[in-house]
């Protein structure tokens, strides 16, 4: 009794695990990456989803670049990699999965752009899926610029559903003239704190927020940085903050006596071969920063009313600046506003709100 | 997994040792007034070995890194009636438990993350699952029998089952999520929970085969293939791609009243 025992245990495990079948085609359809040739690029494109951002030289010939990409194995891309394209309007590749069944669309446009000193955070949209709010800048011949970031495209990964003034990162029409940045620490619900994560602080930033590794390496998933053609002296601009009630670290316990603050920094950095963007582990640390603007402690003041801020740059003592490289589009600006100044690390108040407008970035004039 | 088996077969041998001495004392005129026209009581305990499976394994399902039928069991008491010498027909009254622990490698795999208060992350997650199920059933079993001699008695007909109590849940790590469909954005996740179990079917239906083994007068040892035909989920659950069915087979022993 035991052997047949024995056999039909077997013969079981071995129905299951027979019937393994040959693996599918993929049915993913990513670009994976983006080359241009020559030295037309200002920094590496920026690849999200379903769109790639190329930052190209201001003296660049537009009409004919040819990008060439790498794509999910046995994904096929229409028009053909390395086509050469007039990117005077944003292009539209569309790739197609190796099992056939799926398409991505990706809208690749060139920005050739110069950073803007002003932002009044009027112009914005929702994204593609109409969960929430991007900010744009509008560039001197009309076109929209992306030049900001933040973890709204995280937040809706994982406490989706609500409408867009629910997410961290949104607009407010109290501003001190026209609309204003708001934004407010939310709870990221059930999900969120089964990843340690039981906050999501309101920010917006320049550079890129890269969504596929943010569960997991969160700090990385900022890259700070877009290139800047001028030396900056000061930021100025106005706030208003209210922090929230209960202060809770990264595990969602409460802290008792902990009050939230707000956060505003700049930060002026080199580029090169090896270092495109800072993420959130460096972004006040690394040794390629030149200056930092960073509100001071005593000028982080609570009020319903606005105030101003007038940060100066302050840079680092013993550090060239190069106008070469300067010129050669080398240097990178990062400027960053957050609901809660922990809220990297996932500690903060839920509630705490920072309102932000009319930001002015001043050009040194003694270089 | 060796000391949990043997723990089990001590116990079943100590309900078996239970039965014959109280059963002898009451084999009373009533059992011997049933088995003259052709009735036959029976009591079954045995442990179930099998779980919830595609069928056949689809192909988002890459590898089966570990299996674990864990410690579900089954106790019936059943009638037969004989029509004649070999054919007769049982039913009864079973209580069961059914579950499994497993691992998987998968690519492509539909599935939602759930939190109940907020939203879910939901898409095709690409990675491994790991899955634990437990049931409780309530199951009528309805069968024909066979005799092919003295000590060998087959058994082949279906059941019905109404789910007790049931819970479905696991974990996806070390992988990733396209949000949507495999062309949505793509996010890295090292661990993330689901539980499926408020989608769990009421009402099973499904055919068994099985086999007694006379091994004493009293005393048989038996084995019952049962196999699900519905999906162990509702109609209308989607966060899985595909159908499971519940496969089992039951090792035990009967008492023959």
């Amino acid at each position: 009794m035991k052997e047949v025992r024995i056999i039909l245990l077997v013969s079981l495990i071995a129905a299951f695990s027979s019937c393994i079948k040959d693996e599918m085609l993929h049915s993913e359809a990513d670009i994976l990456t983006c080359t241009v040739q020559g030295t037309v690029l200002k920094r590496q494109p920026r690849i999200s989803n379903d769109k790639i951002v190329l930052m190209v030289k201001s003296n660049a010939d537009l009409q004919r670049i040819a990008p060439v990409f790498t794509l999910t194995r046995g994904a096929t891309i229409f028009p053909e990699s390395g086509t050469p394209l007039d990117f005077s309007s944003p292009q539209y590749y569309t790739v197609t999965s190796e099992d056939r069944h799926w398409k991505k669309v990706y809208e690749v446009s060139c920005d050739t752009s110069a950073l803007r000193k002003k932002y009044d955070f009027e112009h914005f949209e929702l994204d593609t899926k109409q969960h929430y709010y991007l900010f744009y800048e509008m560039t001197e011949n009309g076109s929209k610029q992306y030049l900001w970031s933040c973890g709204n495209e995280l937040f809706d990964l994982i406490a989706a559903g609500s409408d867009p003034d629910n997410y961290p990162t949104t607009v407010s029409d109290a501003g001190k003239s026209g609309m204003c940045l708001k934004l407010q620490t939310k709870s990221t619900g059930v999900f969120g704190s089964w990843s340690d994560k039981p906050i999501a602080a309101g920010s917006l930033f320049m550079g890129e927020f890269e969504s596929d590794s943010a569960l997991i390496y969160p700090l990385k998933a900022t890259r700070f940085g877009t290139p800047i053609d001028f030396l900056p002296s000061e930021l100025t601009g106005y706030y208003r903050y209210k922090a929230g009630v209960v202060y809770t670290d990264k595990k969602g316990k409460i802290v008792p006596g902990a009050k939230d603050n707000f956060d505003i920094y700049a930060v002026l950095f080199e580029t090169d071969a090896q270092l495109n963007t800072l993420d959130g582990a460096n972004v006040l640390t690394s040794p390629s920063i030149i200056a930092i603007a960073r509100i001071g402690e005593s000028d982080r003041i609570e009020s319903d009313e606005w105030r101003m801020f007038k940060i100066p740059f302050v840079y680092k003592q013993g550090k060239q600046i190069d106008l070469q490289k300067l010129e050669d589009d080398k240097y990178s600006l990062t400027v960053v506003f957050s609901s809660s100044i922990a809220g990297d690390l996932f500690r903060g108040s839920v509630g705490s709100t920072l309102y932000i407008d009319e930001v002015v970035l001043s050009e040194k004039t003694d270089q | 997994m060796r000391r949990k088996l043997a723990r089990y077969g001590a116990l079943l041998l100590f309900l078996a040792s239970f039965f014959p001495v109280r059963a002898q004392e009451e084999r009373s005129a009533e059992v011997v007034r049933s088995s003259l026209i052709g009735l036959e009581y029976r009591v079954k305990a045995g442990f179930n070995l099998g779980g919830a499976a595609p069928i056949p394994l689809p192909a988002e399902i890459r590898s089966i890194e570990s299996y674990n039928p864990t410690l579900v069991f089954a106790i019936e008491g059943n009638v037969t009636k004989w029509m004649n010498n070999r054919w007769g027909l049982i039913t009864g009254l079973r209580f069961e438990s059914k579950g499994m622990k497993t691992d998987a490698k998968v690519k492509g795999y539909q599935m939602e993350m759930v939190s109940k208060q907020d939203g879910a992350l939901k898409g095709v997650w690409t990675g491994s699952v790991k899955t634990h199920s437990r049931s409780a059933y309530m199951t009528v079993p309805l069968l024909a029998t066979w005799k092919y001699n003295k000590r060998l008695q087959l058994e082949l007909g279906g059941y019905y089952s109404l789910l007790i109590d049931g819970s479905f849940s696991g974990t996806a790590y070390d992988g990733y999520l396209r949000k949507g469909d495999p062309t949505g954005e793509k996010v890295l996740v090292s661990e993330a929970a689901y539980d499926f179990s408020d989608d769990l079917r009421n009402n099973h239906f499904g055919f068994q085969m099985g086999a007694e083994w006379r091994a004493f007068t009293h005393l048989n040892m038996y084995g019952d293939f049962t196999w699900g035909v519905n999906n162990i989920f509702k109609d209308d659950f989607k966060s899985i791609s595909f159908a499971m069915y519940p496969i089992y087979l039951t090792l035990g022993f009967a008492y023959l009243f």
